[in-house]
């Protein structure tokens, strides 16, 4: 009888826990919270809303010949290393600096790859297919273009022979510390233009809600190419991919500043950079939300007000008004700040005042693809194409007359017995400047072309950065070369 | 030996014949009959039971032995010679006697328990006019640190069981209360208790427990003593008893108290009175920092920024030649308000009752309570209601089987003044917390030069927020209501198939509902800064109204023409515990004794929040709302949600072994394995289950012949113990986990998912060694009882954030990287000291004391982080190492100066930096107590006993509140030190106490903002911690029971207690006033007042 009971006993108890054993996987699988699982097309879309970087590259101008020692504004840490070219010190939660621009950048890359390491798996109806394709598209050019501006800043400029880029991420990181490995900026630039160009092939702008222009758009993606082989110098496919976005109509993709609506909106300091990045402008391909100071006029460094108009008064139109020249704001004493974006910012709460500044970023314009292919054209020896697309571009900057371009009036105006093409560049590099002026182009020019940067500092002394200087290649990360084991940029 | 058998059969022969009847009766302690007591001959194995009056008879021989047993009670053997009556006297089977230990799993003799743990008697401890069970350990068991980071009802103190095992995860000890372990109502981080905001008022769960509910409390210390709850258990595990019903006849218990709150006055702290107010505001007045330009235009003002408004409105004239109208100004000189004496009541009173039965037979008991709590607050905007019932029973179907229910429920309104979240400014470090209208912050950080009435007394307004302000208006126009309702229903069954085997089982399922309700009805004034918009200027500056981005031309608009808010919080928590276990004991030929305990624990928990804020209610309306859609569009702008969804789930399993052996009860040894898993790492099969396991042994050397031959020694033994434990790691996951949330930008609003966490492969729980050793013995007979305990701890495996290398997408990811170890000792001393007649003087010292040390942090906290209140994490030293910059003085205009990382004197430095802390700042020490403990001593004299409790803490630093300003406005109350401020250059070489800067220099200068910021977190602004409390002061009187049976009562009691009366050390001279052990955080927190309480205790 006993005997019995035990038995029955230690089987109640084998059955009881063999139970529970074998349900527990699945009891424990409930999610803590109300985390969302990637399972479908909806949910990848979702996750690349997100897959834009916050971070401004606009902190690269404060490195350019565009600034000049500016007094009685608020001069951090990481804004006094960068006029100074000094590798920058302050970390990963300093806004705009590089470390910033890092991480938020691999950030965004991250968002891309885990799309991609599931879009293939989902199972989706024949119909969305389509989309299916086209939220992959997105995701690759969102990775392109994130490599592409990384090893822009923290490698050479591209050549044959330029050293380590940035390491290309494809797959989401899954260890708590991994290790990467710096590829040449060449074969960055090999990975950059398949995903570009399969991203390209596969975009579908009729899947985005809204204007469209805070993904990338068919038109963004045509504008990435155009800047890709602008900058790897193939002035073909650049004119190419220029040529298909502009059309023979390049206007329609150039705001025009001497509109009745600029000139209205030209007297409100927030309605004018409202209107200038607003996704309604057809000139504006892609806007990308970013936390920055950059639009902020209290804090580091602005052009000098005398370099400023000086600028804009080099001007081959004697006599006719540069709209690009106003509105500006007053930044510090002697700087200024031309106005293109609106100083917005999110509250940590309703009363707080702490929070995040942020603006919206011109990502790619409609302007610098023009510029882009009058770049091409002139290496191409096209120079009438050029001077056609610069013409349309100054009868929308210049009023108070007709800005008429010519080569002869270049020629004058430069009183240069140059080639011809070196005449249309100087034109060229001078509206690059103006119509990009605090927007984080100048430093690439300066990078591309070898540029010498002079800065002046408060005591009066000039420093120098020179053509070649290794400075140009911006330093990567500490904790980069500390937990990723990379290897620094030579200094 | 033959011999003896022989002696011994004739012996038993010659009783079998003189075989006769006996009788008796049985009571228990009180003298009352115990009804159905089991009489049990152990020879004849004949039985009776006592009847109504706890009579028995029962046929015996000379020699025999009756067993005389009841549950709850302790059995009693009697051999029997020649008598024909015995009549015996129960005695009460408590639980917790210092011979059996309560884990909760089951109930293990101390002989045989090898672990580290304290058992208390509510009885012996309790504060009367304590309402909430988790403040009643302070100062009562070595090694437990309770910090009352606020005295407001609801908040969960600090407790911390032998320092803290973790850096950022939970650091509270686990509660189990009858063996289910008690989830908190909503998650509220360690760190997040001193915050003041509302949801520390519904963080724990224990306020909503009824104290006289409670039989024990059994600390369970060491990795022996709580490896049976495997992961969770890191931080210690206070196990609660419950009463029970007794057999027996009916009994009531009627407990009931009455407190007084004191009133906090002026006294203890340091502040100027408003005489000396004004001298500084015509300081002000002077330096151009407050003129009529400015007075109009603040944000707040008080007396001087009135003067200035009325005669901009020229409601009043100028003074003579157009200087401050003094005549005016002399109202506010003289009025010196005692703001403590408007806000506080003079004698809050606190009533509490408790009426409980028990009842019982042979087949069942039961208990039933019910009590009020009624709270009339320490200040005029508090107020608590508390009911609470339980009903338990215990059916004893056959001697086998014994089937427990237990409900119980309670219901709590709270009313608390009206708060929001305060925030870090990470530039200064400092804390806000918009609309404070805190009773105890306003009374100290207001001007007493202010006024609550004018003088035909009528409330009289100043203005904060651009809006018209009285503290006692907003009180009663912003507050928050709470409603706690929490009901669980547990089983409980042992079956017992044979004598050496017991099967367990416990289910419950809880429920609890919380609700906050937060008023702001249209007069006060949070609604009515939503409506400012007086003048040009205070339209610019007021950032609450909306500047409407399509009309960008327009001045900012008001969104909230009409009605206030109503802010909504609503909380639901379902719990649901089950665990089964068996427990196999037997003892082989006296000698070996073998037990073994397996089994498994399930626990299930889910969470849900909502918020709702309702926008333009106009509650004189009956709550009719109006809505203007511009404050939709205001809260999109800025990423403000005006309704939230959260849901939480928390799944456990857990599978534990036990084994245990004693030989000849001397040599213990004892092992305990257990296997958890979690759904808290997320869908990860590696990550999710931990393995921990414990070895232990002791020595009962007290057995041994060669000890107990000592005069001295009356017991000694000696415990150790190595284990693994575990900790369930804080906000990471092993899997990627993706948040919803929406795009913030002007066009184009979209959905949104975002990367909270990649997958981490390398997760797993955090983990602590522990290496215990002890000692327990007693001397002289046991007059006197030591404990001793000497551990090391290893923390290893913590999760904290690092810096990554960016490069897979996530800068700041959790992992486990952080080490720490914890060494400390803790020892208590019971002693009887003097025993004479009726006179009794006893005393129990404990003290706990342990020095924690990170040994592995690969990712250094930031200086903002750790000059603050809390401190930070520094490689090499404390978890919560606080530091200073080092003041250098004052410079030649005033200016606070301090040493930078380089030596140089500065006025201030970078405040995010991470790298060379060391160099930057100076290290003061731990923000908590390195040693803790209690003193108490107790006289009684027949039923009159006088017990004196001194509670201490000692070796940590504090952080002192923020006084100094570079400016002060006259709605702020000012620090007392400000008399011996700087006043003209040479000062500096007599006082460190800065200057009040010129407008013009702090305008040109925000390097000098900056100083006075980094001034409060300098090496001035530090006290010691160190403080010895007189906690309690009890005289209780028991009434004698020929006195209380003549009135009818069973027992009677008497009692008068007073506690937190005065702290007899503490760092007087830097504190100034401000309570070591209280965070000041505005909100809603409250210090512990001083209580006076008088209770009385009858039984029926």
């Amino acid at each position: 009888m006993i005997r019995f009971r035990k038995s029955y006993r230690i089987n109640f108890v084998i059955i009881l826990f063999g139970v529970t054993l074998y349900s527990c996987n699945d009891f424990l699988d409930e999610n803590p919270d109300n985390r969302v699982a990637l399972s479908d097309l909806d949910k990848a879309a979702q996750l690349l809303v997100n897959a834009y970087s916050i971070a401004s590259p606009n902190f690269t101008d404060w490195m350019s010949d565009d600034v000049q020692f500016t007094v009685g504004t608020n001069q951090r840490l990481s804004h006094t290393q960068m006029y100074t070219w000094e590798d920058v010190t302050t970390g990963p939660t300093e806004q705009d600096s590089p470390d910033f621009y890092w991480f938020e950048t691999y950030n965004s890359i991250a968002h891309a790859n885990e799309v991609l390491a599931i879009i293939e798996e989902l199972v989706v109806s024949e119909q969305d297919e389509a989309r299916r394709d086209a939220i992959k598209g997105e995701a690759l050019l969102i990775r392109a273009y994130g490599h592409f501006m990384l090893v822009n800043m923290f490698g050479e400029h591209f050549n044959a022979s330029a050293g380590r880029g940035v390491p290309y991420i494809t797959e989401p990181e899954t260890t708590f510390l991994a290790e990467y490995e710096r590829l040449s900026v060449r074969r960055v630039y090999d990975r950059v233009e398949d995903d570009m160009l399969e991203g390209l092939d596969l975009i579908d702008d009729t899947f985005f809600a809204n204007s469209g222009k805070y993904h990338f758009n068919r038109n963004a993606a045509l504008a990435f190419a155009s800047r890709f082989y602008l900058f790897k110098g193939n002035f073909l496919l650049c004119k190419q991919y220029s040529d298909e976005l502009l059309g023979s109509n390049p206007g329609a993709f150039i705001r025009d500043l001497t509109s009745q609506e600029f000139n209205i909106a030209g007297a409100s300091i927030t309605e004018y950079p409202r209107l200038y990045s607003s996704p309604e402008q057809a000139a504006n391909l892609l806007l990308m939300r970013k936390i920055s100071l950059v639009q902020r006029t209290d804090f580091a460094f602005g052009p000098d007000q005398g370099f400023y108009n000086s600028l804009f008064n080099a001007s081959i139109f004697g006599g006719l008004t540069d709209e690009r020249e106003n509105p500006a704001l007053v930044k510090g004493f002697n700087g200024v700040y031309p106005l293109r974006y609106q100083g917005l910012f999110e509250r940590s709460s309703l009363n707080s005042n702490v929070g995040f500044p942020y603006y919206i970023h011109m990502a790619f314009t409609g302007e610098e693809v023009v510029l882009n292919r009058v770049e091409a054209n002139a290496y191409l020896g096209d120079l009438d194409a050029s001077i056609a697309d610069l013409q349309v571009l100054s009868d929308r900057r210049f009023s108070g007359g007709t800005p008429t371009i010519t080569l002869a009036a270049l020629q004058n105006f430069y009183n240069s017995t140059d080639d011809l093409n070196n005449i249309l560049s100087y034109l060229l590099f001078l509206e690059r400047r103006k119509e990009f002026i605090m927007q984080g182009m100048r430093w690439w020019d300066i990078k591309r072309y070898g540029l010498t940067v002079t800065h002046d500092l408060a005591d009066g002394s000039i420093i120098r950065l020179d053509g070649d200087d290794r400075r140009k290649v911006l330093q990567i990360p500490q904790s980069a070369i500390d937990v990723g084991g990379l290897k620094p940029n030579p200094r | 030996m033959r011999g003896i058998w022989f002696v011994l059969l004739l012996f038993l022969s010659i009783s079998a014949f003189s075989q006769s009847k006996i009788n008796g009766r049985v009571t228990d302690a009180s003298g009352e009959p115990l009804i159905g007591v089991t009489v049990f001959n152990e020879k004849t194995k004949d039985g009776a039971i006592t009847d109504i009056d706890g009579n028995y008879t029962l046929s015996v021989s000379s020699g025999d032995v009756l067993r005389f047993q009841m549950l709850g009670m302790k059995t009693q053997r009697i051999t029997i010679s020649n008598q024909s009556s015995v009549n015996v006297g129960l005695e009460e089977d408590v639980f917790v006697t210092d011979e059996v230990v309560i884990t909760g799993f089951q109930t293990v003799n101390r002989k045989l328990f090898t672990g580290a743990s304290e058992s208390l008697k509510m009885d012996d401890i309790r504060p009367q006019g304590m309402v909430d069970v988790s403040r009643v350990l302070e100062g009562q068991a070595a090694g437990v640190n309770v910090d009352n980071v606020s005295g407001t009802f609801g908040t969960s103190p600090r407790i911390r069981i032998r320092g803290n095992a973790s850096l950022n995860g939970n650091n509270q000890p686990l509660f189990v209360v009858d063996g289910v372990i008690l989830e908190d109502l909503s998650n509220v981080n360690t760190e997040d208790l001193i915050s003041g905001n509302a949801n520390t008022l519904v963080s724990s769960s224990i306020a909503n427990l009824n104290p006289s509910d409670i039989e024990s409390f059994q600390i369970l210390k060491d990795a022996s003593a709580t490896a049976i709850y495997g992961a969770r258990a890191a931080n210690g595990v206070i196990v609660i008893t419950t009463k029970r019903g007794k057999s027996g006849q009916l009994r009531v218990n009627y407990n009931a108290s009455f407190s007084a709150k004191l009133r906090p006055t002026y006294n203890q702290f340091d502040l100027l009175n408003s005489a000396e107010e004004l001298s500084v505001y015509r300081e002000l007045s002077q330096k151009g920092i407050v003129d009529i330009g400015s007075a109009v235009q603040a944000r707040n003002f008080g007396a001087l920024g009135k003067m200035y408004s009325l005669i901009a409105n020229h409601e009043l004239d100028w003074g003579p030649g157009g200087g401050l109208n003094e005549q005016f100004l002399n109202q506010y000189e003289n009025a010196n308000t005692d703001w403590f004496d408007v806000l506080f009541r003079d004698v809050g009173l606190q009533q509490q009752h408790s009426l409980s039965f028990t009842a019982g037979s042979e087949k069942s008991n039961s208990y039933y309570s019910i009590s009020y709590l009624d709270d009339q607050g320490q200040t005029t905007a508090d107020k608590v209601n508390r009911f609470t019932g339980t009903a338990r029973n215990t059916y004893f179907i056959s001697e086998r089987f014994t089937f427990g229910l237990k409900l119980s429920a309670s219901f709590r309104d709270q009313k608390a003044p009206g708060t929001r979240n305060r925030e870090l400014d990470p530039i200064t470090g400092q804390f806000n917390r918009d609309f404070d209208i805190n009773p105890y912050s306003y009374s100290l950080n207001t001007a007493r030069s202010i006024r609550p009435y004018d003088e035909n007394g009528n409330l009289e307004f100043f203005r904060r927020n651009f809006a018209p302000f009285n503290i006692l208006h907003e009180l009663e126009n912003n507050f928050l209501d709470i409603r706690v309702l929490d009901v669980s229903a547990q089983t409980d069954f042992e079956v017992n198939p044979t004598d050496n085997l017991s099967l367990k089982g416990v289910l419950q399922v809880r429920f609890a509902n919380t609700e906050r309700d937060h008023a702001i009805t249209e007069n006060s004034n949070q609604a009515e800064a939503f409506r400012a918009n007086g003048t040009q200027f205070i339209q610019a500056a007021n950032n609450l109204l909306f500047a409407d981005p399509d009309n960008p031309g327009l001045n900012p608009v008001v969104v909230l023409p009409q009605g206030g808010f109503n802010y909504q919080d609503r909380t639901d928590l379902l719990n649901v515990f089950s665990r089964v276990s068996g427990d196999w004991s037997k003892t082989f030929n006296g000698i070996h004794e073998i037990s073994a305990l397996a089994g498994q624990e399930l626990r299930l928990t889910n969470r849900s929040t909502s918020t709702v804020t309702g926008l333009g209610v106009i509650y004189e309306s009956g709550g009719v709302v109006v809505t203007d859609p511009n404050i939709i569009e205001f809260f999109n702008l800025q990423n403000i949600d005006y309704f939230g969804l959260s849901e939480e789930r928390d799944r456990f399993v857990g599978w534990f072994i036990n084994g245990g052996y004693a030989y000849k009860s001397k040599y213990v040894a004892n092992f305990t394995f257990r296997y958890d898993g979690s759904n808290q790492l997320g869908k990860s099969q590696q990550a999710r289950f931990l393995p921990t396991y414990n070895v232990s042994g002791a020595w009962n050397a007290y057995n041994e012949n060669f000890i107990n031959r000592l005069p001295i020694i009356s017991d000694l033994r000696v415990r150790a113990t190595y284990g693994v434990s575990g900790n369930l790691p804080p906000s990471a996951s092993a899997i990627l986990n993706l948040q919803s949330d929406v795009t913030i930008r002007p066009t184009d609003v979209e959905p949104l998912l975002f990367i909270e966490d990649l997958t981490n492969t390398d997760l797993t729980w955090e983990k602590l060694n522990e290496f215990n050793i002890g000692i327990d013995f007693s001397l002289f007979n046991k007059k006197v009882d030591v404990t001793a305990d000497y551990y090391q701890r290893q923390s290893f495996d913590l999760i904290g954030v690092i810096q990554t290398s960016g490069i897979g997408g996530q800068g700041l990811k959790f992992g486990n990287f952080a080490d720490m170890e914890i060494n400390g000792f803790e020892f208590s001393i019971n002693s009887t000291n003097y025993k004479q007649g009726d006179f009794t003087w006893s005393s129990n010292l404990n003290m706990g004391h342990s020095k924690d040390r990170i040994t592995n942090l690969d990712f250094g906290s930031r200086f903002v982080d750790a000059i603050g209140q809390g401190g930070a994490a520094v490689l090499g030293r404390p978890r919560r190492s606080l530091y200073s910059a080092e003041f250098a003085g004052l410079n030649n205009s005033g200016v606070p100066t301090f040493i930078n990382k380089d030596g140089e004197q500065v006025l201030q430095f970078d405040l995010q930096e991470r790298q060379n802390l060391e160099d930057a700042l100076v290290f003061e020490g731990s923000t908590e107590p390195r040693t803790s403990g209690g003193f108490t001593n107790t006289f009684t004299y027949k039923g009159l006993s006088l017990s004196v409790l001194l509670s201490y803490k000692l070796g940590y630093k504090i952080r002192l509140n923020d006084a100094f300003f570079e400016t002060y406005s006259d709605f702020d109350a000012l620090p007392g030190q400000l008399v011996d401020r700087w006043a003209v250059p040479g000062d500096e070489s007599l006082t460190n106490i800065p200057v009040i800067v010129d407008r013009n220099v702090a305008q040109a200068n925000g390097n000098v903002v900056l100083a006075y910021r980094l001034f409060n977190k300098s090496t001035e602004r530090v006290a010691d911690g160190d403080y010895v409390r007189l906690k309690t002061v009890r005289l209780s009187y028991t009434l004698p029971s020929t006195l209380v049976q003549k009135v009818g009562l069973a027992s009677g009691n008497l009692s008068l207690e007073a506690q937190n009366l005065v702290l007899l050390y503490s760092d007087r001279e830097n504190l100034r006033g401000q309570d070591p052990e209280f965070f000041s955080s505005g909100g809603v927190s409250l210090p512990q007042p001083k209580l006076i309480t008088f209770s009385i205790n009858v039984g029926f």
